[in-house]
């Protein structure tokens, strides 16, 4: 038996100092805070917001690193230079996903570098561009006839443009024409999306603590009305569990 | 030679407890922790009980095998759906953290068991950190028997999960408190940590139990009985996620009064352990004229009886009158101004690494039990 080397250290920003000072403060967003359907919504913008920042620099070079999502055509494969539904390496009952095909045998991350996609794949980025702007059109109609709705997808847009710009020899289809002029108002989108996420963020802790809580864990914010079943444990507590 | 002794309360100590966590320091007027008495013990004392609780710690991990092996589940009253799940969980090896000890011990001969808290030990924060906090202000000079967070600490790196959630009752806030502290520890062995009500847990078509994020939970642990998750419906569910709750479902053979008598019949005439039976005349056929009356599953000394000759002397709370008993013989309590005291001692992995205590004026250990801190001289 020994004296401690050290002192017995609670970390001042640690879990048990929080879990103290919601207790005594009896502060009801203490809680684990639960996700609105709002919440998913502006997450998921600032994701893409983030995530076009950050990547930028690559698509403007027509390059898309391993794993980047793009909503509606899913997970770029680096290797296979194309887009498919779940992310590169995703293990499942033991297979893996790796190139649109689960596989047997683990394989060690992908370490090559961001490539071209492959003409098809470019394809189904002018496909979903078509899309993207037929649903701004759509949203920016019913604004103008009944004031509501707005369209929030300008990230996609600018991301879909980014990379299908640099097309190299793939030549492109009215979707791409019709983008291109209308690169301004997507910018213009773009810079109201981040304002609003911004204001959103300050005036609401619960949704910064999950996006905080997100960031650690590495997962994508979900709404608590989710798949799960709930409520199948905790019934017999009628006090403390103590021994 | 054991003494309760007097010091000098720190004038704030009402705030420093409270800000180390311990909320729950008193129940109305009645003091939890106490601030101006504590047990002193001299360094082969304090040895004897650490010795004592990892010698112990071994003999119920023997008891185990014995049960799994002989099919004993019955005489524990465990059903054999639960039997089932208990006996893979412990050939698997399922990975504990923690567990404490209650000991009887006067300071002569040897201590003696009296159970072992294994699945849902509580007065953990204040044995690991409240106490130490203590001995650093009021008796810098002298030591404690205490290990537990380092050890805690240790004990979560083994675990290859990276993200852990910790469940409990929420509306009990000394649970609620226990398992953030224990988070505490997780995270500073470097995981991600993540408290939740039991109530939130989550059960998703694909057959993982999921946290509020609808995330698959890696590991849980769980501040709740296995004997109450046994009768809720989740539990028809737990399968393949078996592995992934702490503590594991096997020590449901070890807080089982039960145990008590096995471990008697298993190692007879122990010095660690008392003269132990599922039945009192049993009991007497040994010599046995004073013993406790304790329901398998009691909690907090809810159930208890102290007997002389068929004459009870004693009793706890109210409670668990449904559930079958053993009978052990009484054991010497140390005892000073008037009060009882059993000794808490702390086991991390499979070795002890700190010593409790709890006093009170009746010799049966309730929720309302004082906590004592203790110095080594």
């Amino acid at each position: 038996m020994k004296r401690r080397s050290f002192r017995t250290y609670i970390n001042p920003n640690g879990i048990l100092r929080w879990s103290t000072l919601c207790i005594l403060a009896a502060l009801p967003g203490c809680n684990n805070p639960v996700a609105t359907d709002k919440d998913v919504a502006m997450a998921e913008n600032q994701a893409q917001i983030e995530q076009l920042d950050r990547e930028q620099a690559k698509l403007l070079n027509g390059e898309i690193p391993n794993n980047f999502y793009l909503p509606k055509l899913g997970y770029y494969h680096a290797n296979a230079k194309d887009f498919f539904e779940n992310p590169y390496g995703m293990e499942r009952d033991g297979k893996y996903y790796i190139d649109g095909m689960w596989q047997d045998a683990a394989v060690a991350d992908y370490e090559g570098g961001p490539t071209r996609p492959t003409p098809e794949a470019l394809k189904k980025i002018e496909l979903a561009l078509e899309q993207e702007q037929k649903a701004e059109q759509e949203a920016e109609q019913a604004q103008n006839t009944n004031n509501r709705s707005s369209y929030h997808g300008g990230a996609n847009l600018m991301m879909y443009w980014l990379i299908f710009g640099n097309r190299n020899t793939y030549t492109p289809g009215p979707g791409f024409q019709q983008a291109s002029t209308r690169i301004g108002v997507w910018e213009q989108n773009l810079a109201s999306q981040r304002s609003a996420v911004a204001s959103y963020s300050a005036a609401s802790p619960g949704y910064r603590s999950l996006v905080a809580q997100s960031r650690a864990s590495g997962t994508s914010i979900h709404s608590a009305s989710g798949a799960s079943v709930r409520g199948g444990f905790g019934g017999s507590a009628h006090g403390s569990s103590a021994s | 030679m054991i003494q309760l002794q007097y010091n000098t309360p720190r004038a704030d100590w009402h705030q420093q407890v409270e800000e180390a966590g311990l909320i729950w320091h008193g129940a109305g007027s009645e003091p939890y922790w106490t601030e101006g008495q504590h047990l002193a013990l001299s360094l082969q004392e304090a040895e004897t009980l650490e010795d004592a609780a990892t010698e112990l710690h071994m003999l119920c991990l023997e008891a185990c095998e014995q049960i799994v092996r002989r099919d004993w589940f019955s005489r524990l009253a465990i059903s054999d759906s639960v039997a089932a799940q208990v006996q893979t969980s412990w050939m698997a090896k399922d990975f504990s953290i923690y567990g404490r000890f209650d000991l009887a011990w006067d300071g002569s001969g040897t201590p003696k068991l009296l159970e072992y808290n294994a699945d849902t030990p509580t007065s953990l924060l204040e044995a690991s950190v409240i106490q130490w906090d203590w001995l650093e202000a009021v008796a810098p000079q002298n030591d404690q028997l205490n290990s537990i967070h380092e050890a805690l600490i240790e004990r979560w790196k083994l675990i290859p999960e990276q993200r852990i959630h910790f469940a409990c009752s929420w509306e009990n806030l000394e649970d609620r408190q226990t398992i953030a502290y224990l988070a505490e520890t997780a995270e500073q062995a470097g995981k991600s940590v993540e408290l939740m009500d039991m109530e939130e847990i989550g059960f998703s078509p694909a057959g993982r139990f999921t946290g509020l994020d609808e995330i698959p939970i890696e590991k849980l642990f769980k501040l709740y009985p296995w004997e109450w998750m046994a009768r809720e419906p989740f539990f028809a569910e737990i399968g393949q996620e078996r592995s992934r709750f702490i503590e594991p479902i096997w020590k449901m053979m070890l807080s089982n009064k039960a145990l008590l008598p096995i471990l008697w019949e298993l190692n007879p005439g122990h010095p660690l352990l008392l003269p132990a039976t599922f039945s009192k005349e049993t009991l007497c056929a040994q010599g046995v004229s004073k013993w406790v009356e304790k329901p398998f599953l009691g909690r907090e000394g809810a159930g208890i009886a102290l007997m002389d000759r068929n004459r009870q002397t004693c009793a706890g709370a109210d409670g668990y009158q449904d559930n079958p008993r053993v009978f052990q013989k009484l054991a010497n309590l140390f005892t000073a101004s008037r009060m009882h005291f059993v000794w808490g001692l702390w086991i991390v992995g499979d070795r002890c690494h700190g010593l409790s205590a709890r006093g009170d004026t009746s010799p049966i250990t309730g929720n309302l039990s004082r906590f004592f801190p203790h110095k080594i001289v």
